[in-house]
């Protein structure tokens, strides 16, 4: 059986040969990860958990071609959370989670563990503290292409606003977050 | 026979990176950016920093406990075998269940849920018997399980736990509707309760449970009626 300390890599190098001990030990690691996300994009518990299973069955699935040069596992594991859940709102046509709502809901949590709070200590802060400081509207489109996968033309529909506008505040507020995250870079 | 096409300078592709990067750019501009970048380390560059940007925001999502039930349902369908412990008894969330006795009842659900894998009870196994069949007996009762069907189509199963308080869980899938639907129990002395209301995902599944009204050895059967008072699904314990 796996143990806990195990890194992530070490669990899906156990998943892949079939190891069930480190398939139980990753998905005990993750599974309120990955169904926050998916809740917190979706609002609907049982939408949520269709989405949180499906992710962790690819993720067992695709345990042996994953690759740490493109990304770490936590991103990996949690793109795949996020592109389902896209999926499962694009059937429903509708966004239930206000983007404004997403961003306070993560940044209000208590229920973060050590390894996510040393995982934020890495991007979050500064990418809440960012977002935090951009117009409220460049904010909503960041956030609607982000995390909901909003095309600009999509993000210019539900917004109201021109195409041209949306590509704006896409690129103004990616740049304003590039920057932040740099700058803790170079500091640390 | 000219080839107009010039091609595209840092100017013409700083747009698309951020929408790049986000993954959201598609058709002519996408090609258009790909091909800049194939050529221009410096732009290559920034496209790895706003993707950096662009990661971060998945991170930035609550952590929250699952619905009950959770790994076994997912250790079940990977084929893995479950653990002895359950640790996803501890925090509830299902409104279904707030008021109700909440995270204990929880706690034993749980752990008899495992204790049915683990007697080989078949949860979400294919078709067998519909009749309710005794599963293992649990801290202060015992477990009775029936499958859930609609005609000869099985919808999930329902656990009848005859403790105090007596309560009972359900599965409920493929149902074909994603609606609140009401659970209804049929009892020996021929009275029909309604137990509670819960709703179907999309995908037409749910997981739901409740205290029961009566003794557990009172039930003859359990319904989950659709909206309009249509039966979806029936559990019958008479066997």
């Amino acid at each position: 059986m796996a143990t806990p300390g195990l890194s992530d890599e070490a669990l899906l190098t156990g998943m892949a040969h079939g190891d069930d001990g480190s398939a139980v030990a990753f998905v005990r690691r993750y599974q309120k990860r990955v169904f926050g996300l998916a809740y917190s994009m979706i609002g609907d518990a049982g939408a949520a958990e269709d989405v949180a299973q499906e992710a962790l069955i690819r993720v067992w699935r695709h345990a042996p071609v994953f690759d740490a040069r493109r990304g770490s596992v936590t991103t990996w594991v949690l793109t795949i959370t996020r592109n389902l859940a896209i999926d499962a709102l694009r059937m429903r046509r509708s966004i239930p989670t206000d983007p404004d709502d997403f961003v306070a809901l993560g940044l209000v949590s208590n229920e973060r563990s050590p390894e996510d709070r040393a995982m934020l200590a890495d991007a979050g802060p500064e990418l809440a503290s960012a977002l935090g400081t951009l117009p409220p509207e460049q904010r909503r489109a960041l956030v609607l292409a982000a995390v909901y996968g909003r095309t600009a033309a999509e993000v210019a529909d539900e917004e109201s606003i021109p195409l041209g506008t949306a590509k704006t505040r896409i690129r103004a507020g990616m740049s304003k977050l590039r920057v932040a995250m740099a700058a803790r870079q170079e500091q640390s | 026979m000219t080839d107009e096409r010039r091609t595209p300078s840092c100017d013409d592709v700083s747009e698309g990176l951020a929408e790049l990067a986000l993954g959201i750019l598609t058709g002519r501009e996408r090609s258009v950016v790909l091909e800049h970048l194939a050529g221009c380390p410096r732009c290559s560059a920034e496209l790895e920093q706003l993707s950096v940007v662009a990661d971060s925001f998945v991170h930035l999502a609550a952590e929250i406990e699952p619905p009950v039930g959770f790994e076994v349902r997912l250790f079940e369908r990977l084929g893995v075998d479950p653990p002895t412990v359950a640790p996803d008894h501890k925090v509830v969330r299902s409104k279904a269940w707030a008021g109700r006795g909440g995270p204990m009842i929880f706690a034993v659900a749980a752990a008899l849920l495992l204790l049915a894998v683990a007697f080989g009870a078949g949860w979400f196994s294919g078709p067998g018997s519909s009749r309710g069949h005794h599963l293992a007996t649990g801290p202060t009762g015992q477990l009775t399980s029936a499958v859930l069907r609609a005609g000869s189509q099985n919808r999930g199963r329902v656990m009848l736990y005859d403790g105090r308080p007596p309560w009972m869980f359900m599965t409920v899938t493929d149902s074909g509707s994603a609606a609140k639907v009401t659970c209804e129990i049929s009892t020996v002395s021929g009275a029909t309760l309604d137990v509670g209301t819960f709703w179907l995902s999309a995908a037409g599944y749910g997981a739901w449970g409740a205290s029961l009204p009566v003794p557990a050895d009172q039930v003859r059967s359990a319904e989950v009626v659709g909206p309009g008072g249509t039966i979806l699904a029936t559990a019958d314990f008479t066997g």
